[in-house]
């Protein structure tokens, strides 16, 4: 079966996104039906996708055309049949097109994407469809039917599908071929990294991308909140790498420096951090502070500059830096601020 | 007297360190094609090729974002119409072919979307200072960007993306009506 790669640019390092829906289940009603059309045993039969929606700008062509440029591209229209080998882009705003794969398959291929059908058929056993994401997004999902349906979709990642899911989808950056996967509604996904080789499970509610995708599965919510406390541009380094090693299971992914050095020096002990309270000089330990307290750097966010602002503005008040009213009457040159 | 004169100097070298860590390097990148002779969908992919986008290719890409279509206009009536609507700053000096950073990018988004803003971001976007970090903050927080530091150059794919992102925000939240939905389901097209 052929296997095209619409975008050579990827190189090697960049290979896949695969979704595969499996679908086992019968359904009693269009069984006669679907057995009619299976092909007889060892035959396998071509077929078309069906464009059932199109929005703005789509366009499609035979699979080598650059995107890029605008001979060999014609304009999509709904009910148009695409084969295998067919490239599909789609503009950047107010575009889509919706194709539907047989009974029990639909793909939405999103604004500002490139993708190409690399396989549409069925055999006995199976119907399968492979999709290609050069870059942009595409969501769908599948309904459980009598034959089992194969969905593959070719990118950075791999990801697996079983039994009639629903909302899925799936989105790839261009030129930094950043990625995320989610599921919305039902089913399971597992998405593999075609870098790392590492699996990650996918469950409905739940979207990986290349920030946790190579880390140890993890509740979505703990990561998301890890994320959302702790975002990127307040982070140190030290907190940084405390919160990879001890929160997103990072650690795994380097044993002899992850998380063995972690468990070695009792950080997920949870007395670690009072132990060391408790063992140091008492001389030295400060009391706790009380429930408000103005620091030279501010609270929360407020830093104490608009309080010295505020304090400017009133006649003859200033804030010194601790917060407190000072005299500006005695703030002049060569004369030191008194505290009241 | 010396003791005054040290303290001038050492004000006269703070500033000119701030005035010269605040100004903008700029850099320009000559396209291999003129987008001009590319339609709508030629146009964004050829972008998502390229390394970074200049400053024309942005102010047209921003356009068709906020008017869903676009009519040919020549660089300098794209600039006027951005500044008119208050998406492209007016101080801003840039060339055709001057390549845009993160900054400008967030910040021409954040206008054309109408996001809300934090208290540090009105503050920034009436005074006119740093207002293309806070406006880069907002738009990474919407996940329509990712972060990065505003002077950053991204790729014509980031922006592409961002772009794109731009769109599904602006179509979710009614500010022009569209007719996508989202299909997760067989079921949904029904």
């Amino acid at each position: 079966m052929r296997q095209n790669d619409i975008v050579p640019w990827f190189g090697s390092a960049v290979s896949g996104l695969a979704i595969a829906a499996c679908l086992a289940a019968v359904s009693p009603a269009n069984a006669s039906s679907i057995r009619a059309q299976q092909p007889a045993a060892g035959e396998v039969q071509q077929l078309e996708a069906v464009v059932i929606e199109v929005h703005g700008s789509v366009k499609r062509a035979p699979v080598g055309v650059k995107a890029s440029e605008k001979a060999g591209w014609t304009p999509v229209a709904v009910n148009d049949r695409l084969t295998s080998g067919t490239q599909i882009k789609v503009g950047m705003v107010r575009s889509d097109v919706v194709l539907r794969f047989g009974d029990d398959t639909v793909v939405q291929i999103r604004k500002m994407s490139l993708a190409s059908i690399d396989d549409f058929y069925r055999d006995p056993e199976k119907q399968t469809v492979r999709l290609s994401l050069g870059y942009g997004a595409v969501r769908g999902g599948s309904v459980e039917s009598e034959l089992r349906s194969d969905l593959v979709v070719d990118s950075t990642v791999a990801t697996l599908a079983k039994r009639g899911t629903e909302g899925l989808g799936m989105e790839v950056e261009p030129s930094t071929m950043y990625f995320e996967a989610r599921l919305t509604r039902s089913g399971l996904l597992s998405l593999l990294s075609a870098l790392s080789r590492n699996p990650r499970t996918i469950q409905p509610g739940e979207y990986a991308n290349d920030d946790n995708v190579d880390m140890m599965p993890v509740e979505q919510k703990l990561f998301d909140l890890e994320v959302k406390f702790y975002s990127d541009e307040s982070k140190s380094e030290g907190e940084a790498s405390f919160a990879s090693r001890n929160s997103t299971g990072n650690a795994v992914l380097s044993p002899a420096s992850g998380s063995e050095a972690a468990f070695g020096s009792g950080q997920n002990d949870p007395d670690f951090v009072s132990g060391i309270i408790d063992r140091r000089d008492p001389a030295l330990v400060t009391p706790p502070p009380p429930a408000f307290v103005i620091r030279p750097e501010g609270d929360f966010g407020v830093p104490n500059t608009f309080g010295a602002l505020l304090g400017n503005l009133l006649p003859n008040k200033r804030l010194d830096t601790a917060g407190r009213t000072l005299d500006r009457s005695h703030i002049g040159k060569g004369r030191v601020p008194r505290r009241r | 007297m010396t003791q005054t004169a040290g303290r001038w100097t050492v004000v006269a070298m703070t500033a000119a360190i701030g005035i010269a860590g605040c100004s903008r390097t700029s850099v320009t990148f000559t396209p291999s094609q003129d987008h001009n002779t590319l339609e709508q969908a030629e146009f964004a992919h050829y972008i998502a090729e390229q390394p970074m986008m200049t400053y024309d290719q942005l102010c047209r890409a921003v356009l068709l974002l906020a008017d869903g279509d676009e009519s040919p206009r020549s660089f300098e009536n794209r600039v006027a119409e951005l500044q008119s609507r208050g998406i492209a700053r007016e101080r801003w000096s840039f060339g055709a072919q001057d390549v845009v950073d993160r900054g400008v990018l967030a910040y021409m988004i954040f206008r054309t979307s109408n996001l809300p803003g934090g208290i540090n971001t009105r503050l920034s976007g009436w005074t006119g200072v740093g207002c293309e970090r806070y406006a880069l903050k907002e738009v990474a927080r919407k996940r329509i960007i990712r972060y990065g530091l505003p002077y950053q150059i991204p790729t014509g794919g980031e922006v592409m993306r961002a772009l794109a992102r731009a769109d599904d925000y602006l179509a979710d939240h009614g500010m022009y009506e569209s007719a996508e939905k989202e299909i997760r389901s067989p079921r949904d097209v029904e």
